[in-house]
């Protein structure tokens, strides 16, 4: 990507990612929602030291207490404090959206890129993900749990398969314009091999766009977990999943609404954030998309 | 035309059928045997033995898919595991269900969608602009069935207006219809948004503006119409998203829709109603795929001309200039 000279004087000489770093900093909201996710990510680090009470922890005396000072959050059914079973949530939340994305980040970006730069491998790949991306996401899904079976692990394979077709088409359309760029050619004429051209010249400028998909579809991804909990095919009961408390509070909303909104308002609190920071992100990378 | 279309068509029946083979093929890797599943544990050798030849289940893998291909074709999706009903009944009887609040929902999300997404570009930047790119994103943040329960906490069990759950006649349908617009809403708005400003910047909209034209007719005949084409892909990409992603709305309000017919397939390892299930969807997802397609072509005419009906002049100057 061609330095912007002026800027880059103005700064002092900075390299790309403080370039990035300073725009991304004049974006309120992006800092906020920066903010609140590193937050977020704490909490789920220091959990048992957070949270005021054991997750698991059953207590008859005091079941379906409505938030008060002792239970910031209420209590559910069994007498579990909510404040600590979402503190304790956070974890799968964070665990399965950056795991997911990871993996089908890696995966979707090789084939992407291998699509794009060897012609002959173009229509055996991408037409193998149009099959996959055809199935629209719940039936996909469904059909993927019906066959690993529920568990954490198979949940991240079944979403991060879900999420490969995407990635690739992306990088597949990046790197397919970047092919043509003259530092391309002039790397080809000058001999390196296609893994030096792929590492160094190809795969730091198709970044951009793979890191602003990254950061949404991180928000779309704890959606479809929590979709998927909460039909009975990610997360299993006892665990205090967000998006299985919410399944669980179902049958008290007419009473206890709190024990199903306030886990809810916190995958959009998380969603809002990442969703926001993609923003930002896109509008730093990517000056091309500003308006 | 013509030629385009069919063309188009015979390309959306070999995705079709192969996607119908990739699903056949992934539900071969379902662990358990499915006489099992039929029989229940307790079942003697004879009887799975027995079962295996009702339901031909000794056949090669490519027999079986031949063979299913083959009914489907007549209209015959199966026989549920469970129940040893045909699926294409029950799917008849709940298809509608799932169209009516899928489409709606789909037709509530554009509406809004296109109106605020158009606002907010004309007036980019404004604080209207602001709540309402707000607005959006809580539509793309929140779970649906979260949505979906949170309308049935203000509306059924605070205000009392609208019934809960069940499917009886309209005003069962107003919550769950209210929650898909709201969720589709939020895409369409966006790309509303962003495509007719990348268009309000361009010179005929300065023309249009310079020659006196009213402000609303400049907006939406210049303005809207140009930018239309990106909005059409999200529209019929939400509607397919709906039309398969249903289940997690259908099962807040209990409506017995496709979706929670497939899930609790699902749940009880019913294969052929999963397999047939998701055929459906997909062939749902097709014929909407292939509408739009056609649609583009209505609705620019630089992609009309593009695939060669109309102007025949200009596809012969664009062969010539491509022999030099």
């Amino acid at each position: 990507m061609a330095k912007n000279d002026a800027y880059k004087k103005k700064e002092g000489g900075n390299s790309q990612f403080k370039m990035v770093w300073i725009k991304l900093r004049e974006n309120k909201f992006a800092m906020a929602s920066l903010f609140i996710l590193i937050a977020v990510c704490l909490v789920a680090l220091f959990a048992p030291l957070i949270a005021p009470y054991d997750y698991t922890k059953q207590n008859y005396e005091e079941i379906l207490m409505f938030p008060c000072l002792k239970h910031p959050f209420g209590t559910d059914q069994f007498g579990r404090d909510i404040m600590s079973r979402i503190i304790w949530g956070s974890r799968y939340t964070i665990v399965i959206g950056v795991l997911t994305m990871v993996v089908s980040g890696v995966i979707g970006t090789v084939l992407g890129i291998l699509a794009a730069y060897y012609p002959k491998l173009d229509n055996p790949i991408m037409r193998f993900l149009d099959i996959f991306s055809s199935i629209p996401d719940m039936a996909l899904l469904m059909c993927l749990v019906i066959i690993l079976g529920t568990s954490m692990r198979n949940m991240i394979i079944a979403l991060g398969l879900y999420y490969i077709p995407g990635y690739a088409r992306l990088a597949r359309s990046k790197v397919l314009t970047l092919r043509n760029e003259e530092y391309v050619e002039a790397s080809i004429a000058l001999g390196a091999s296609d893994g030096r051209i792929l590492m160094s010249h190809i795969l730091p400028n198709s970044l951009a766009p793979i890191i602003v998909r990254f950061t949404m579809s991180t928000g779309g991804c704890i959606l479809e977990a929590a979709s998927l909990s909460y039909i009975g095919l990610g997360i299993q009961p006892p665990e205090p999943e967000w998006g299985l408390m919410i399944s669980q509070g179902k049958g008290f909303l007419s009473t206890n609404w709190y024990y199903s909104i306030i886990p809810g308002l916190c995958i959009v609190l998380v969603s809002y954030c990442l969703n926001y920071l993609g923003d930002g992100l896109r509008d730093a990378l990517d000056p091309r998309l500003n308006y | 035309m013509l030629k385009y279309s069919v063309k188009r068509l015979l390309f959306m029946i070999l995705t079709l059928f192969l996607t119908t083979l990739f699903v056949f093929a992934l539900l071969e890797f379902v662990p358990g045997d499915p006489a099992r599943i039929i029989a229940g544990e307790g079942a003697t050798e004879a009887s799975l033995a027995a079962i295996r030849d009702e339901f031909q289940l000794n056949d090669p893998f490519f027999v079986r898919f031949f063979r299913y291909i083959g009914n489907l074709l007549q209209g015959n999706l199966g026989v549920s595991y469970k129940t040893r009903q045909p699926i294409a009944g029950a799917i008849g009887s709940r298809l509608p269900l799932t169209m009516i609040i899928a489409f709606w929902g789909v037709i509530v999300g554009t509406l809004l969608g296109l109106l605020a997404g158009t606002v907010s570009a004309v007036k980019q930047y404004s604080l209207f602009d602001r709540v309402l790119t707000f607005i959006s994103l809580f539509g793309k943040s929140a779970p649906s069935f979260w949505i979906a329960m949170l309308f049935v906490l203000i509306f059924s069990l605070k205000l009392g207006w609208l019934p809960a759950s069940g499917s009886y006649s309209f005003k069962y349908w107003i919550l769950p219809v209210a929650t898909i617009g709201l969720q589709a809403s939020s895409g369409i708005t966006r790309m509303t948004r962003s495509s007719v400003l990348e268009v309000i910047r361009q010179d005929y909209i300065r023309t249009a503006r310079a020659k006196g034209q009213v402000e609303w007719v400049v907006v939406i005949r210049h303005g809207l119409r140009n930018a239309f084409i990106p909005i059409l892909t999200q529209i019929s990409s939400s509607l397919c998203e709906y039309l398969g992603g249903t289940v997690l709305v259908e099962s807040v309000f209990a409506i017995p829709g496709l979706g929670n017919y497939v899930l609790e397939a699902v749940q009880r390892q019913d294969l052929p109603v999963v397999l047939s299930g998701i055929f459906i969807i997909c062939a749902m997802c097709s014929v909407v795929i292939l509408v739009t397609d056609l649609a583009y072509a209505f609705i620019d005419p630089r992609i009309k001309s593009t695939y060669g009906f109309g102007v025949k002049k200009k596809k012969t100057a664009q062969k010539e200039g491509g022999n030099k």
